[in-house]
């Protein structure tokens, strides 16, 4: 489909949601539900959370649905800045609760045999850890552009920043992951070999 | 031409893989005096997008979520229809009329009351036995205006998105079971009171399905208690609920047979009185929906 039958096609679901058509309401949570949880777990690191704030997202989603307006971001810009302000709520608990944030032992990755999950487990700790030490809008950038598969101009509408800004985000926070995902590989890939 | 800054070519090449247009080798192709500089950005990148592309949401998850989802919505809409029915003035003509129908209720019972004192006295002074078949509708009465009041409250709270307390919806409960146990027969109650009492349910129901949906723990559990209680005494009283789109996925099993409903996910916690469906708080809609950048 063309980018413009897509926006046009997403234009209709999300009209129809607005108005209670369940059908829509379902398409729309098969559409980005996952998109949702990814984007959390990559801000989050841990499972349980990117399950229950997913849940919770879309919760948000129909309290404030009727309130959605075009004019102002495409509803996908409009979604993440609900996940975004439900990961914020979630850190500001967790700081008052003194717990810190961790990578979930058990990361369920579905299809996924022990190896792989192993290997996944670490590869997401890698970037996580990596990920923690960027700057916030950096972090953010990276979330929404390879977790929740957002595009530059979305990324943009859901920052409140330019595309072109975006782009140099983008650009400074894969140079500092590659440095820093490039010191952590050799020892985390040497525990991994060890541990099995 | 113009020298193509980095952060755009590198914005191009990933924008291309991800959306499936190019693979990284084509793109790398395009830009041969930028690859030795492109290629392990790139490789990082897709290293990155690849890993958060694996880690999808356990299916039993996304279908528990979905179900939430959608009985939330159904309830929403049901509540809104019920409200919307009617314009201002006929709410107020709605909520007088019921009000005159209370208090047409608390003369007769205070009638009967008087009436009851009266029979006393009279049967004491002459020593006579009492007369069977008193009316129901009298003990009923105040209890109806404290399940409607506990109700209306509750409605407010719940609407204003403001937090219910479990003790609001255990009141209600007592409430509901002390009316029923106090109506005795319904088939013995007057078609006006009977109708009244019919709506009072109805709108219960509505209501705990709301709280049970959109408040955080230990109030949905509790109103699904409630639900639970609301529904036994609709049964008992032979009362149709208002037919809703789905039915939530953890609402508990009050047919008192003591089985799980067979289409409930492996992984929707358990109905049983100490669990709740969902640990986090629910904050209210105002608070940080995200409305605006």
């Amino acid at each position: 489909m063309s980018p413009n039958g897509h926006a046009q096609g997403e234009r209709l679901m999300v009209d129809a949601a607005r108005a209670g058509d369940a059908s829509a309401l379902s398409e729309l949570y098969t559409l980005y539900f996952p998109r949702v949880y990814r984007y959390i777990l990559a801000r989050t690191g841990n499972t349980y959370d990117a399950e229950d704030l997913a849940e919770e997202v879309f919760m948000r989603v129909l309290e404030a649905i009727e309130r959605f307006q075009w004019r102002e971001a495409p509803f996908s810009a409009w979604l993440f800045r609900i996940a975004h302000n439900a990961v914020i709520s979630q850190r500001r608990k967790e700081t008052a609760r003194g717990r810190s944030s961790q990578l979930s032992e058990g990361l369920a990755v579905n299809s996924q045999g022990p190896d792989e999950l192993v290997e996944n487990r670490l590869a997401l700790s890698d970037i996580r850890e990596a990920a923690e030490k960027l700057p916030e809008a950096q972090r953010q950038v990276i979330a929404l552009r390879f977790a929740a598969g957002l595009s530059v101009a979305e990324t943009a509408r859901t920052m409140g920043k330019g595309e072109g800004n975006v782009k140099v985000i983008q650009h400074k926070a894969i140079v500092k992951l590659r440095e820093m995902m490039g010191q952590a590989r050799p020892a985390r890939l040497y525990e991994s070999e060890t541990a099995r | 031409m113009k020298a193509r800054r980095l952060d755009e070519v590198l914005d191009d090449c990933l924008s291309a893989y991800l959306e499936g247009r190019r693979s990284i080798e084509e793109s790398l192709s395009l830009y041969p005096s930028l690859r030795h500089e492109l290629e392990p950005l790139l490789r990082t990148a897709v290293e990155v997008a690849d890993t958060f592309g694996e880690s999808s949401p356990p299916d039993h998850v996304e279908e528990r979520g979905r179900q939430e989802f959608l009985t939330s919505a159904s309830v929403r809409q049901r509540a809104k229809l019920v409200t919307s029915d009617l314009t201002f003035p006929q709410r107020v003509s709605e909520f007088a009329r019921r009000r005159r129908w209370l208090l047409m209720v608390v003369a007769f019972a205070v009638g009967l009351a008087v009436a009851g004192t009266v029979a006393a006295k009279l049967e004491t002074s002459s020593g006579g036995t009492s007369p069977e078949g008193a009316s129901v509708a009298s003990p009923i009465t105040p209890v109806v205006g404290n399940l409607r009041s506990a109700q209306q409250q509750l409605w407010r709270r719940a609407n204003q998105g403001v937090d219910v307390s479990p003790e609001m919806i255990r009141a209600l409960s007592r409430t509901t079971s002390a009316l029923d146990s106090q109506t005795g027969r319904f088939a013995d109650i007057d078609d006006q009171a009977r109708v009244e009492l019919e709506r009072t349910i109805a709108d219960q129901y509505l209501l705990l399905h709301l709280i049970a949906n959109t408040q955080p723990a230990p109030t949905a559990p509790e109103a699904r208690r409630a639900l639970a209680v609301t529904q036994q005494v609709a049964r008992s009283w032979g009362i149709d609920l208002p037919q809703l789109a789905s039915a939530p996925a953890s609402l508990p099993d009050s047919s008192g047979d003591g089985r799980e409903p067979t289409e409930r996910s492996p992984m929707t916690p358990s109905p049983s009185p100490e669990t709740g469906t969902s640990p986090t708080e629910m904050p209210s809609p105002e608070a940080d929906t995200g409305t605006s950048p």
